[in-house]
């Protein structure tokens, strides 16, 4: 009897959000995995039928009269991945010493630090993102400060390239770098640092040797959940990166939004989620060998 | 009449992570009469805690029945249970203040504002934290905490408290201080006291009754000063108070031990003898053991030194003499006596 | 006097990076300029005058601005979307958190790992999986679509913030409280609501700041007629920046910032 009222306890809990997900989360997730098999139709939608070549067009297979393989969308994911992979670094040479800067100092004050970095995040994306426009544009705050101090006389061409995409990616994304990062470096011992150095060690030594090893797994940590948001983004390409600047979400985009061709679309999505799933599952095996091996 | 508590063969049994299943109970039968404090002792992973949630319900058995009162609570949950329990970390509402902490299980019973009001003001009266009751959890000290948890399980009047390790987060003079206001709340109340511990000092000092669990079954049960004397087997002879156990041979109406000596006992096969430290002596005793061997090591006390003393039959023995009796330094040779009243034939295997 | 280092000296750039971007935005929103905005042209409260429906000082700047029925419509839509998608994904997250962290059951490890994929997948992955399904199943693309499409992952933030704030909570005191007496029912009101509400409070104000910021998603799964405040940002972008959009972006910056030290605020004075 005890059981029995505990069991109708949890399925009361289980019950509305369990069925909630599993038709609009899982749902979702099934039926565009099968739209990705079917065969698009003639003017947009699709047809009930088996078709392999939305994934031969991508990924090589494909030689048929009207789906023939185009290594152009390879191309965009080799550059969705330099993009990201930029996105990255430039995020991680940012946060890298604010997190030093922060861990030093006394927690009063360190919260309130952490407090002003963590807020700009809560700020809409999209209001972030026109920031950079008007800082970027060829009329825009950078142009015109250049251009008063006299260091260049026709306005710098930023905006709608790879360099503002990036840029604009590192912004939003600063928070999600910066946290796991200072979560590792806060649990740095200082004495660590001094006794590197009072073995002899040289600052370089002791940062490549002491302090890079034993922050590595913040870094990886805020690599991966920096990477995987930055691979997927289509908003900021499409904001700052104009029509030139085609990353994976812009291709995916365009095909349910202007070409129509939704199987196809499918099919890019598919292969995305693909690789920032084996991106998660190479984090987790890192992450649980280095907890795994004892340290030396 | 019924007695307060009955517990009729409760067995338990947990899975472990490794995928094995870990005996916690096997087949404990208990009573308690009303107005009895009894103590739980044991080791931990004994089954004592398993037990204590048994009764209250948190636990439910997979065999055995318990009744309290005569009524059956085997399926009752714990909300419906009459006990009340004292936890180890004394699990105190964070949210609430002394007085709420008090008052809850009579607001919960729906008692009248008034009243409740009456019995938190006894209730704090009576574990002396009269005029606290506006203050918050987090700015009393552990102890005081400690009498708010008691408060707040007495305030319902249940016929049983449940009390799992309550003093073990003390420090040993506030330790020392509860455990003799805890025995005085017992008699005053006449209430019926189910004390969890692994601390046999404690047992001893305030129980009625002691059941002794090892591996989910009672080793022994009764009072203390039975369990101490007379312990039923190695185990409990060992977990309580120190003891020399030396192994005799049962022959004739007699106990032989390795050296030859022999003291009446009856029963066949081998067993062992237990002498506790303090039933050793240097005075010479007519009619007893006598142990000669060299001083080892001294160790001094205050009231008392422990002798430990090495013999040729039986190795290392423990004596506990009085500060003043003369003592020799370690190396010097030394004869120790024992009573024959004061030996204990352990009964069952030498194991 | 204090001596400045250099790890001080970049801290101060870093959160120059940080907040120069936003301050931009809110200092120019109130630029006269109507045709370049990042060229002063004096103090102005002109834009957000026109915002709210009131007379400009300056008789020109109304011919400079897009209608704000469109706006308002936007901001509407999107009051409406975040209170609905609070609601919906705040329950059900919470009801999730307690099953998984409250009860021993074979699947909780699974409702624990499925729970964070919403978090982790590429956003627009779910938003054109959403819209496959929505037109599949026949549904209208509507504000009804967003709704439930938002929920979809705000019921992982919830879950995750709830579940949080359960891990701290001892569970001897739901023991304790049981113990004297207190339905299941009476415990969850009296003892467990009190001690996670500051995260159920937390994961909602999540919740609706996450929802009124959503872009990718409802982007999606919007109909026509129904434009969230981003979407219509993001139009005007698109369309050819407008000089109230400053105004516009400096309100909801406002806004959020409000919800937000809020929510910051209680969860620090909490702990």
């Amino acid at each position: 009897m005890l059981k029995r009222r505990k069991t109708l306890a949890l399925l009361a809990l289980l019950g509305a959000p369990t069925a909630f997900l599993l038709v609009f989360f899982m749902g979702p997730l099934v039926i565009m995995a099968i739209y990705s098999w079917l065969t698009p139709g003639l003017y947009g939608g699709v047809e009930w039928e088996l078709f392999h070549l939305n994934y031969g067009r991508i990924l090589g297979w494909a030689n048929t009269r009207y789906d023939q393989f185009d290594p152009v969308y390879l191309t965009i994911f080799l550059r969705s991945l330099r993009l990201a992979a930029l996105t990255v670094l430039s995020a991680l040479v940012i946060c890298y010493p604010a997190a030093f800067w922060i861990s030093r100092m006394r927690p009063a004050r360190r919260n309130l630090a952490l407090f002003a970095i963590t807020l700009p995040f809560f700020v809409s994306l999209i209001v972030r993102l026109f920031a950079w426009v008007l800082i970027l544009r060829p009329t825009g705050f950078l142009n015109q400060a250049l251009m008063g101090l006299g260091l260049i006389e026709t306005p710098l061409e930023i905006i709608y390239t790879d360099a503002a995409v990036i840029i604009g990616m590192t912004y939003i994304f600063i928070p999600f770098m910066f946290l796991p990062l200072y979560a590792s470096v806060e649990k740095l011992d200082p004495a660590l640092i001094e006794a590197s150095g009072d073995l002899g060690a040289t600052r370089l030594q002791t940062f490549l040797r002491v302090i890079l090893p034993a922050t590595a797994p913040g870094i990886a940590a805020g690599a991966v959940i920096t990477f995987i948001p930055a691979l997927g983004n289509f908003i900021v390409p499409s904001v700052l990166g104009g029509a030139k600047v085609l990353m994976i979400g812009n291709l995916i985009e365009q095909q349910f939004l202007s070409a129509r061709n939704w199987p196809f679309g499918a099919a890019l999505a598919m292969l995305l989620m693909a690789g920032v799933l084996i991106l998660l599952m190479a984090q987790l095996r890192l992450a649980r060998a280095a907890q795994g091996e004892p340290r030396r | 009449m019924p007695r307060l508590l009955e517990i009729h063969k409760a067995s338990k049994a947990f899975h472990s992570p490794e995928g094995g299943t870990i005996t916690a109970l096997d087949e404990v039968s208990l009573s308690l009469s009303s107005a009895e404090f009894l103590t739980l002792l044991g080791p931990s992973g004994c089954g004592k805690t398993t037990l204590l949630r048994a009764i209250s319900g948190f636990e439910p058995l997979d065999r055995g029945q318990i009744t309290i009162d005569g009524q059956e609570m085997t399926d009752r949950p714990a909300h419906r249970r009459p006990v009340n329990t004292v936890f180890q970390r004394y699990a105190l509402f964070p949210h609430l203040t002394v007085g709420r902490n008090v008052s809850y299980a009579l607001e919960i019973a729906g008692t009248p504002k008034a009243e409740i009001r009456t019995r938190v003001g006894e209730m704090l009266d009576l574990v002396g934290l009269a005029g606290l009751g506006q203050r918050g959890i987090s700015q009393l000290s552990g102890g005081q905490q400690q009498r708010v948890a008691l408060a707040r399980a007495l305030v319902a009047r249940p016929k049983l408290l449940l009390l799992d390790e309550p003093l073990s987060a003390l420090d040993k003079n506030l330790r020392r201080q509860m455990q003799l206001e805890l025995k005085r709340l017992q008699e005053e109340l006449q209430i019926g006291f189910v004390f969890v511990t692994h601390d046999q000092e404690e047992a001893l000092t305030m129980s009625d009754r002691i059941a002794v669990l090892a591996q989910g079954q009672i080793q022994q049960l009764g009072t203390p000063e039975d369990l101490y004397r007379h312990p039923a087997n190695r185990f409990t002879a060992e977990f309580l108070g120190e003891s020399n156990l030396l192994p005799v041979a049962l022959h004739d109406g007699a106990a032989i031990l390795a050296d030859g000596q022999r003291v009446p006992a009856s029963g066949r096969g081998t067993s062992t003898l237990m002498i506790r430290p303090e039933m050793l002596g240097t005075a010479p005793v007519a009619d007893g053991l006598t142990f000669a061997g060299t001083i080892r090591e001294r160790f001094y006390s205050g009231t008392s030194n422990l002798l430990i003393v090495e013999t040729q039959a039986f190795g290392m023995l423990q004596a506990l003499l009085r500060a003043d009796a003369p003592i020799a330094v370690p190396g010097s040779p030394v004869t120790l006596y024992a009573g024959r009243a004061d030996l204990h034939i352990i009964p069952g295997g030498a194991t | 006097m204090k001596c400045v280092t250099p790890l001080g000296l970049y801290g101060v750039l870093f959160l120059a990076f940080v907040y120069a971007p936003i301050l931009l935005v809110v200092v120019f929103s109130f630029n006269a300029n109507p045709i370049n905005m990042m060229i002063w042209d004096g103090f102005t409260l002109d834009w957000y005058r026109l915002i709210f429906g009131m007379e400009a000082k300056a008789a020109e700047s109304a011919s400079y601005i897009d209608s704000t029925a469109q706006l308002y419509a936007a901001v509407r839509t999107s009051f409406v979307v975040a209170f609905a998608t609070t609601a919906i994904s705040t329950l059900f997250g919470t009801a999730l958190a307690l099953a998984v962290s409250r009860f021993r059951f074979r699947l909780a490890g699974f409702y624990r790992g499925i729970l964070l994929v919403p978090m982790i997948m590429p956003d627009i992955v779910l938003g054109i999986a959403l819209l496959i399904f929505f037109v599949t199943i026949g549904a209208n693309l509507s504000i009804g679509t967003i709704i439930v499409g938002q929920c979809t992952f705000l019921i992982s933030y919830v879950f995750v913030t709830v579940s949080a704030r359960l891990a701290l909570l001892d569970e001897t005191l739901e023991e304790a409280s049981a113990d004297l007496g207190a339905t299941p029912l009476q415990t969850f009101r009296r003892i467990t609501l009190p001690a996670i509400a500051p995260g159920v409070l937390g994961g909602a104000l999540l919740a609706f700041i996450i929802s009124m910021d959503d872009l990718v998603i409802t982007y999606f799964v919007a109909g026509t007629g129904d434009t969230t405040l981003p979407i219509h940002i993001w139009g005007m972008l698109r369309r050819g920046i407008k000089p109230e959009i400053n105004a516009i972006a400096t309100l909801m910056l406002l806004f959020t910032l409000v919800v937000a030290a809020a929510g910051l605020y209680f969860r620090q004075k909490k702990e």
